[in-house]
């Protein structure tokens, strides 16, 4: 990608105004989008907005989009909140240096169905912060998106999760997940989140006391798509067997 | 635009295209360590330390280096010197052409953490793709300099 103007706006306000410029475009790390075979008026960079903080707040822990994915996983407060599972969920993503680069913001926003990041905060109940609709559930950011927006933060629950577990298969170590599922138990309520690729992300609220049967129940509401990476039997077998550990590691049987 | 930065702790300051990519700015300035291998955003040859993080500078826009320090293969020799020579002895490398952005990220590696497991050797470096040797070589020879240097025969 190539752009004739790269911004740094110093105030979120003044972000927003330039998001809503035609030919414009908010770069995150600039991992992927630099692959692109376009070249833009304008290109907004996000890193003198201090939103590269994790904070713990008296709504619950709000992080900022800025915030890379090596930061999450090393993040003391991300690691307690989930026993770890941060940390096996987004190790496996390229490498290092990749994940240095790498936003929170620009892996949520794409609304990505292989994203592991977006899997992982779905699944915690987490909320997105957008500069002009306001706080949102982040299902309802990931089913309808947010045009002309600008994310600012995720906020997580003030309640950690009673268990939390993440499980996805690649194909090969640092590649794209075939399909990424996080499964999160908080009180009576149990959430599964599935990502597979390249259809968009699917979330479902359980009880817990019907914990047996969820993986059987939400396979009949999930979407697959073949593609290279797999075809649709192997990744209904997948979901299935993966949904499956997710449910047993939070207490299910 | 006008970007202004530390090279290798020496000031810089130049002109660049406001998309230009931090790896074709320090391959004008001479740092030829720094490689682009895949196009891809994942081989790990074009590492760099950015305010002491190893990143990717091929993914990096220039003009986020503004006002930053960026450290390059060229000007961490010292530090490396003694770690190269000794993989170099293990045979660990094959062709070589990965070895500047495996030696930026080891060196980044044992910065955060000197004494790292063989798990943590291999977590740390899985961004850095070797089409040679299966990475067995690299992480033995990793292990046996860092044995080398505890028992005191470096």
């Amino acid at each position: 990608m190539k752009f004739r103007n790269f911004i740094q706006p110093r105030t979120i306000a003044e972000a927003y105004e330039l998001a809503q410029k035609p030919d414009t475009v908010i770069l995150g790390g600039m991992m992927w989008m630099r692959m692109q075979k376009r070249t833009v008026e304008n290109a907004v960079d996000l890193s003198l907005l201090g939103l590269d903080k994790i904070e713990e707040t008296g709504e619950g822990i709000r992080i900022g989009a800025y915030v890379s994915l090596r930061q999450l996983e090393t993040s003391p407060l991300l690691l307690e909140y989930t026993e770890g599972a941060i940390k096996t969920a987004l190790c496996p993503i390229v490498g290092v240096q990749f994940r240095n680069g790498a936003t929170l913001g620009g892996s949520i926003w794409g609304r990505f169905g292989f994203s592991d990041v977006e899997t992982v905060f779905t699944a915690l109940g987490a909320d997105v912060v957008l500069a002009g609709k306001g706080q949102v559930p982040m299902v309802e950011f990931i089913k309808n998106g947010a045009p002309k927006d600008l994310l600012t933060h995720i906020i997580l629950p003030k309640k950690a999760p009673d268990a939390f577990a993440v499980n996805a298969h690649r194909n090969s170590a640092t590649d794209f997940p075939v399909i990424t599922t996080a499964v999160c138990r908080r009180g009576d309520n149990v959430r599964v989140t599935v990502s597979p690729a390249p259809a968009r992300g699917y979330t479902e609220d359980f009880s817990a006391t019907d914990m047996p049967e969820i993986a059987g129940n939400i396979m009949k509401n999930l979407k697959f798509l073949a593609s290279a990476s797999a075809s649709l039997e192997y990744k209904e077998h997948l979901a299935r067997v993966l949904i499956g550990r997710g449910v047993k590691a939070v207490g299910g049987q | 635009m006008e970007i202004k930065f530390l090279l290798n702790k020496k000031p810089v300051s130049l002109e660049a295209e406001p998309s230009m990519p931090l790896i074709d700015l320090l391959r004008s300035l001479g740092m030829k360590s720094v490689k682009c291998g895949c196009e891809n955003t994942v081989c790990g040859l074009c590492t760099v330390l950015l305010d002491e993080v190893p990143v990717l500078s091929c993914s990096v826009p220039a003009a986020r280096a503004d006002g930053h320090s960026v450290m390059t293969l060229e000007g961490l020799k010292a530090e490396a010197e003694e770690f190269v020579g000794f993989i170099a002895d293990q045979g660990a490398d094959q062709c070589g052409f990965c070895n500047p952005g495996y030696v930026m990220n080891t060196i980044a590696l044992l910065r955060e953490n000197p004494d790292p497991t063989d798990e943590e050797i291999r977590e740390y470096l899985a961004g850095n793709l070797c089409r040679c040797s299966g990475y067995e070589g690299q992480v033995r020879g990793i292990r046996n300099y860092l044995n080398a240097k505890k028992e005191g025969r470096l």
